[in-house]
């Protein structure tokens, strides 16, 4: 929205940026404001409307559940999508699987670690229960 | 729809127990480990790939190390606690806790070079390329490193 300042320009500031409080042209627009009335009706169902597009908005969220149950109901059956299903949680346990192993054989390879050099070095064993 | 749930539910189980399954396996050696009468040399013999009979060496070097490390640690507690005793009636180093302070030393001395002497000790007992690395991995690892109070001092 265009308005024009009192130096004349004409400036893409929005209006409250653009109106002065002293301002006596902003004076006259709000005296202007103050006196407006409407005598407009509203549009046939507008609050039905209104309350429709609320519904919607709350049906929304379970939109994806329903694309998912779409796509059970349709896709997964079929063999390939299936197979190709399958496989993929085949070979993310395997790598899960893995990952995990990975992670305790190196916490318990650093245990045993840690007390064979305990067993044969005293002084060790003492700074670990310090 | 029920089709669809079910191998939707199927690859969860199967990834799940897939998941399971390859854990328990590639765990299984290290956890065997936890199980054994000395776990520590277990994972010597793993780590350094021991024979049986390379294993059996250092087995027994290492029981009759640690048997005379407890003696000598024995010995280091019972000079400890005469220092203390000593300590707590003296207020000067009298030729009593200075002759102690000696023999204490010259006792973690032995300590500390028959430590060495084992480990030399099971470094010959190894292939002589895993000697070294066994070596080189135990002076990181141990006083051997002389990370004591000279460092402190140091820093």
């Amino acid at each position: 929205m265009l308005i024009e300042t009192r130096i004349g320009g004409r400036q893409s500031l929005p209006p409250y940026q653009q109106m002065k409080a002293t301002s006596p042209r902003n004076d006259a627009l709000s005296e202007i404001l103050g006196t407006w009335r409407t005598t407009a009706t509203l549009p046939p169902h507008f609050c039905d409307g209104v309350w429709r597009r609320i519904e919607q908005e709350a049906k929304s969220d379970f939109a994806f559940l329903a694309c998912l149950s779409a796509w059970l109901e349709s896709a997964l059956p079929r063999p390939k999508i299936a197979l190709c299903y399958i496989t993929a949680l085949l070979l993310l346990g395997t790598g899960s699987g893995l990952w995990t192993a990975k992670g305790e054989s190196h916490r318990v390879n650093a245990e045993l670690r840690l007390r064979y050099v305990q067993s044969v070095d005293p002084y060790q064993a003492v700074a670990q229960n310090q | 729809m029920k089709r669809g749930a079910l191998i939707l539910l199927l690859g969860l189980l199967v990834g799940t127990i897939t998941s399971y399954v390859i854990y328990r396996v590639s765990i299984a050696s290290q956890h065997a480990m936890l199980h054994e009468a000395s776990p520590e040399l277990a994972w010597l013999k793993a780590e350094f790939n021991l024979t049986d009979a390379e294993f059996d060496r250092i087995s027994k070097l290492h029981s009759a190390y640690l048997s005379e490390c407890h003696k000598r640690c024995q010995t280091i507690e019972t000079q400890n606690k005469k220092l203390q005793q000593l300590l707590a009636t003296n207020t000067t180093v009298t030729p009593e806790i200075a002759i102690l302070l000696a023999e204490r030393s010259t006792t973690r001395a032995d300590c500390e070079a028959a430590m060495l002497k084992h480990f030399l000790d099971v470094s010959h007992a190894m292939p002589p390329a895993q000697g070294e690395r066994y070596l080189s991995w135990v002076e990181e690892q141990t006083f051997l490193r002389g990370e004591g109070m000279e460092k402190r001092h140091h820093q």
